[in-house]
């Protein structure tokens, strides 16, 4: 299945991902807190883009107390089930790669849903850092 | 509301120790938009004339507007709006990165400042949280490490910290404030910091922005992002050198402002320039963005001095044109240490390298010798002299102690003739824009209301072909059509290097981008109206500083001596064609032509009665 990946030398930290991701899920607008994909800057050196990568054996969905969040086994994708899910927040310090956050008004963990197959990020990445492409393989 | 704006106004007496919130007014957002508009609007009503700007009775207005923080491409900038110390006039100074936009997500369109801390204090921000806290143990730090303190103790990796270093802190009259990796710079924002004990804001925000159409936004974003790729210069040049390119650029056209003024040609203008620095020297590391932004033209660069690794961001063409050409230093290393020294310091790299290179001429010259200087040869062309001048001048030690003061002040303690070496306009220091070689910068330079500043008339418009650069027909027009331009760019807050694509001119993208966000369905002629008001005001409070025709005028040097040689030989921005285009701008603005002072019927039409 393909997957986001991304050429994180060349990423400027223009956020556009954050914005359109925000826009995609929902946000009255735009706001960085509420994307699925967050660009953390770490000095002038280099950014650290994280996202979900879809994990074979993934530990937000293992580590899950009330079985809230379960994953499509041809995409990859993990979904969170609301109703179940009491924001514990186990799954967010369980992701290996940083790439879950917390809602900030409801707690609720925020999980990137590929956009159903056509990721906005990728599509609106002004420099095409981001890339959709099949699993495996290095972007650089 | 779903206007692009975070809604309240955020007001902190440091005196007092008072956080205070209100609702933006409506009247604010429809009459001055946003960004230097919000500012002007606040400081001429708080800050009365006469005032000492480094005393508590100044403001210091930080402002963002409709557009920061959303799609539109550059749009995390933010504004600081204070009572200059270095031109004791009205200031704005802008930052890129992401400051601005984090400002906004936490809900404020605007902080006003008053009054002084008794003890160094920083302010913290998250959301609707705001805690003014102790600075004691951040206070002689530089930017950079003051910015990683506050990050460690209030335990937000991603907070976003604008700070001043020691040379703020010294009240030093060119000081700047650091956000990240950019600077605003000019006009000694940062000494104005430093009088009210403010060594840092931090800022978090959640709260995202709440526009009028963001479909539309998206569309916007979509359709002059291509625009930005397809054009030459942001497309090709910017996103591969940023403003590197520079000092071989002008210098090609004989308009590098080289030996403090005395010529505009550098013969080793390639040898700090790009290509050769990018390309040959592979000194890139990475490049850099503000929001939405496909330009990127932060370049992050490194280079080497006795052994020692260098890097910073930038140093971007004022800096390459400041500490490079105008002081004839040839190595890039040297510039590179210097750029990241008053990065670190917190200097603005403009009025530090052409104050430098007046004390240059000063020294060439035998108005000032070592008795002067403590000893120090400052010689052009001596690389060494100017990270050890920087050094004494963001501490206010030995000759720094003068020079701390711009060119303008220090020409004044000097005198013996000093005076016509210190290349500024209202005590602000020239940036690397010829007012020779493009005769609409002369008048550009004399009306800018912040003083020799080339971001209110851009020097892009005459460069580029748009105006003829070797005459003064029209441009009393052109300037001031340029000027409304620049001043609704730095209310919704952008970048000016969108202009080659949203237009030098007010049009239908600037429109756009005020629609879209705010939704209040504004026309040309409207807009307009808005950037008139603003200008005019900002006029307004200089003309209660005493600001009049006489001041409208630019260093002596530049309407008498012509460029001496190279492409651009013999321009001249002589005092009658100076006078010429004073005359068609100031009809043009709808200010009174003998006094340079808006009339009573302009202030009526711009409700500024």
């Amino acid at each position: 299945m393909p997957a986001i990946k991304i050429k994180a030398g060349l990423c400027t930290g223009c956020r556009t991902c954050e914005l359109i991701c925000s826009y995609r899920h929902g946000a009255p607008g735009f706001n960085p807190a509420l994307s699925r994909i967050r660009i953390k800057n770490r000095g002038m050196e280099k950014e650290n883009p994280v996202f979900c990568r879809q994990c074979p054996r993934p530990k937000c969905m293992e580590s899950c107390p009330s079985g809230a969040l379960t994953q499509d086994p041809k995409t990859g994708v993990i979904t969170l089930d609301p109703e179940l899910c009491n924001a514990c927040g186990t799954c967010i310090r369980m992701c290996p790669f940083g790439a879950m956050a917390a809602h900030p008004e409801t707690g609720l963990p925020l999980i990137c849903d590929l956009c159903g197959g056509e990721p906005a990020c990728v599509t609106y990445c002004p420099n095409e850092v981001l890339i959709y492409a099949p699993k495996g393989g290095d972007p650089n | 509301m779903s206007d692009g704006y975070g809604g309240t106004i955020l007001k902190i007496d440091l005196t007092a120790q008072k956080i205070e919130k209100i609702p933006t007014p409506t009247d604010l957002k429809n009459n001055f938009l946003g960004g230097n508009g919000f500012g002007i609007k606040y400081l001429y009503d708080l800050v009365p004339a006469g005032i000492d700007p480094l005393s508590p009775a100044n403001a210091l207005i930080f402002a963002v507007g409709p557009a920061t923080g959303t799609l539109i491409p550059t749009a995390s900038r933010f504004a600081v709006i204070t009572k200059s110390p270095l031109t004791g006039l009205y200031m704005d100074s802008f930052a890129g990165g992401h400051w601005g936009s984090e400002l906004k997500y936490a809900g404020y369109d605007a902080l006003i400042i008053t009054g002084s801390s008794p003890r160094p204090v920083y302010l913290y921000i998250n959301d609707g949280q705001v805690e003014i806290k102790e600075a004691a143990h951040l206070w002689g730090k530089t930017t950079y490490a003051t910015e990683e303190v506050i990050k460690k103790e209030c335990r937000d990796p991603e907070l976003k910290v604008a700070s001043i270093g020691p040379a703020g802190e010294n009240q030093v009259k060119i000081a700047s404030i650091i956000a990240g990796t950019r600077a605003a710079a000019r006009g000694g924002v940062g000494a104005v910091m430093g009088s009210k004990n403010l060594k840092a804001i931090a800022v978090r925000g959640t709260k995202g922005v709440k526009v009028a159409d963001p479909e539309g936004l998206v569309n916007f974003f979509r359709e002059y992002t291509a625009k930005f790729k397809a054009n030459p210069g942001t497309g090709k040049d910017r996103p591969r050198y940023g403003t590197t390119g520079g000092p071989a650029n002008n210098n090609a056209l004989g308009i590098l402002g080289t030996r403090n003024w005395q010529k505009e040609t550098f013969q080793h203008a390639p040898d700090i320039s790009s290509p050769k620095i990018i390309d040959q020297e592979k000194r890139l590391i990475r490049s850099t963005a503000c929001l939405a932004c496909s330009m990127s033209c932060g370049k992050v660069l490194k280079g080497k001095l006795k052994d020692q690794d260098l890097i910073n961001e930038g140093p971007d063409y004022e800096t390459l044109y400041s500490f490079g050409s105008m002081c004839e230093v040839n190595s890039f290393d040297h510039i590179l240490a210097a750029d990241r020294l008053c990065d670190e310091y917190g200097l603005d790299t403009i009025s530090t390298g052409v104050t430098i290179a007046f004390a240059m001429e000063c020294f060439e010259k035998g108005l000032i010798t070592t008795a002067d200087t403590g000893g120090l040869k400052i010689n052009f062309g001596d690389p060494e002299i100017i990270l050890t001048l920087i050094d004494q001048i963001a501490h206010r030690k030995g000759f720094g102690q003068i020079l701390a003061e711009g060119s303008k002040r220090a020409s004044q303690i000097l005198g013996r003739g000093t005076e016509k070496y210190a290349m500024q306009v209202k005590g602000l220091e020239l940036a690397g824009h010829s007012a020779r070689g493009l005769k609409g910068m002369a008048l550009g330079y004399a009306t800018s209301n912040r003083g020799g500043s080339h971001l209110e008339y851009r020097p892009v418009v005459e460069r580029s072909g748009k105006a003829d650069r070797f005459t003064v027909e029209g441009k009393g027009q052109i300037v001031k059509d340029n000027q409304d331009m620049s001043t609704i760019g730095d209310s919704l807050v952008i970048c000016r290097f969108t202009e080659p694509v949203f237009g030098f001119f007010l049009g239908g993208p600037y429109v756009e981008m005020v629609n879209l966000t705010t939704g209040r369905g504004i026309d040309l002629a409207g807009l307009r109206r808005i950037a008139e008001r603003i200008y005019t005001l900002e006029r307004l409070f200089n003309v209660r500083e005493g600001i009049t025709r006489a001041q409208d005028t630019i260093p002596e040097r530049l309407m008498r001596e012509p460029i001496p040689d190279g492409p651009s030989q013999g321009c001249l921005a002589r005092p009658e064609e100076l006078e010429e285009m004073l005359d068609e701008y100031y009809r043009a603005r709808g200010w009174d032509v003998k006094t340079g002072i808006p009339t009573e019927e302009t202030l009526n039409e711009l409700g500024l009665r």
